[in-house]
């Protein structure tokens, strides 16, 4: 594997997110200003905490940050398929670049904007009202299930890429890896919804429920429960993307 | 299958390509039979020498060029570039060669020379020789002046002729070149074809698919004439002209097929 390749391709994927500023705009702020409205809405509403000691936007918060990671799916597909469209990838194909080399980079260029999301996103939500008093370990455990996440997302765009025939096709085909994900395990954990019998299926799922009990503390109080779902949100991503690959590796020669 | 005196392979002179009884099915859809895009091909090209694919729109160009780049898996039979083998030595052949698809495949937001940089880059080649060797192809091309400006505003000609040069950059020792000029106005094109002569005399081998007989005439030391996934004649475009008796390579593929390379396109 030569780093420098992979860079080249990260670079260039960069250039891409920037090529259409209003795009980058509207998707890098689309959490903060789900997190914005929603602190403001329901910043003091305690309807599903009986105890009342998390307000509605307190619970829904993890959520917003893991949707940052979720979209990811959208990008991926869209400009993977899109570049095979335009027989990019018949031509990248052909060049030294390695299968591994390629993918790994799109994970640490799509991994760049759901961190400018979280760090947006949890800016505002300190700002109305969401301050965790957690350790800078609880912290980064935050920042490595959004990463394990988006490497699960990139992925599913993977696999999204190689069903459609076309970038606007993949596009409208990522929401069917997308919005499961975020109407029952993502905005609303699944434990409120009665959804957890077939939530566990999802990675968001995993995501949203130890960074919520991250914020919450429990790495001092149940760390086996975060590491528990650490471990399986590792496990599917490492499946998820694994599939993908083998699915761009199978397109890619056939 | 035609074979001119010219197509028999010289011992003195190695082969940079040898196809042998290629074959690419596809399963035929709806319970119709397979279609045979590639039926039993067999050739070689030599060190240094332009060949030429010639034949109408889905004949099997396209697809002979994608299983010999690694783009494309053989349902049968054999092929070696620069002497490794297409299916396990295809990390090899990347080092060697370079395609410019049919497609325009450049990236739109990145300027001429950002594309050209990038798969400079992805050949692991010095900064400073990408930036020379573009330098000289964009001059020669003449897009010297619009090396900064977004591919998407670009002529189709333009998109063309820096795909080309994106092709060039690594100074590859086989070239493919997969409809290069379709979609150039005649004086883009006779611009190209002097470009392709001045890279011929490098002694670079190049594999080009057309389907315009005065471009294979032009360009080709031999072409291979194909037709429903088979070699129907292979020869210098002299020699099979001589023959067959006939004015151009549209009367050998009319005289063998009944039918016209333009039709159907």
């Amino acid at each position: 594997m030569k780093i420098k390749r992979v860079f080249t391709v990260v670079k260039m994927e960069l250039k891409r997110m920037f090529s259409d500023p209003l795009s980058l705009i509207f998707t890098m702020l689309l959490v903060p200003v789900l997190i914005l409205l929603f602190g403001l809405m329901m910043g003091d509403s305690y309807g599903w905490d009986p105890t009342e000691t998390y307000s509605v936007f307190d619970i829904m918060f993890p959520g917003f940050l893991a949707y940052g990671s979720l979209l990811t799916i959208y990008d991926v597909a869209a400009s993977v398929a899109g570049e095979r469209e335009l027989g990019i990838q018949k031509r990248i194909n052909t060049t030294p670049l390695t299968s591994a080399e390629y993918i790994l980079a799109q994970m640490i260029s799509y991994t760049v904007k759901p961190l400018v999301q979280f760090a947006l996103g949890f800016g505002i939500g300190y700002a109305v009202g969401y301050r965790p008093t957690v350790g800078i370990v609880s912290y980064l455990l935050v920042i490595l299930f959004l990463v394990l996440l988006t490497f699960s997302s990139v992925g599913f765009g993977l696999i999204t890429s190689n069903m459609a025939k076309s970038a606007g096709a993949a596009g409208g085909l990522a929401f069917v890896f997308i919005v499961p994900q975020q109407l029952f395990a993502t905005f609303i954990p699944a434990a409120f919804m009665g959804a957890e019998s077939f939530a566990w299926i999802f990675p968001s799922y995993y995501a949203t429920e130890g960074i919520g009990w991250l914020f919450a503390g429990a790495l001092s109080t149940d760390p086996g429960y975060i590491l528990g779902k650490l471990s399986i949100l590792l496990a599917i991503s490492v499946v998820i993307y694994t599939i993908g690959i083998i699915l761009y590796e199978y397109k890619k020669k056939s | 299958m035609v074979q001119s005196k010219e197509s028999v392979g010289s011992d003195l002179i190695g082969n940079s390509i040898e196809v042998q009884d290629l074959k690419k099915h596809y399963k035929g859809k709806r319970g119709m039979d397979d279609v045979k895009a590639v039926d039993g091909i067999s050739f070689q090209v030599r060190d240094g020498e332009f060949f030429g694919l010639l034949g109408p729109n889905g004949a099997g160009k396209t697809t002979t060029i994608s299983i010999l780049t690694g783009n494309s898996r053989p349902t049968d039979g054999s092929a070696t570039v620069g002497g490794y083998d297409v299916q396990s030595e295809l990390h090899n052949i990347k080092e060697i060669i370079s395609v410019c698809p049919q497609e325009f495949s450049l990236y739109k937001f990145l300027s001429g020379i950002e594309n050209i940089k990038f798969f400079g880059d992805l050949h692991s080649m010095p900064k400073k020789k990408i930036m020379e060797r573009a330098e000289k192809l964009l001059k020669l091309l003449g897009l010297y002046d619009a090396r900064k400006r977004n591919v998407k505003g670009y002529s189709g000609g333009m998109k063309r002729q820096l795909s080309l040069i994106v092709a060039l950059i690594n100074d590859p020792d086989i070239l493919f070149l997969d409809e290069p000029t379709v979609g150039m106005d005649a004086r883009a094109r006779r611009k190209v074809w002097e470009f392709l002569g001045d890279i011929k005399k490098q002694n670079k081998t190049i594999i080009l698919t057309t389907h315009y007989i005065e471009e294979a005439e032009a360009l080709c030391d031999r072409v291979a004439i194909i037709d429903y996934g088979k070699i129907i004649a292979i020869g210098s475009p002299k020699q099979l002209i001589e023959e067959h008796g006939v004015n151009d390579l549209e009367g050998v593929f009319l005289k063998i097929t009944g039918r016209r390379i333009l039709e159907g396109i």
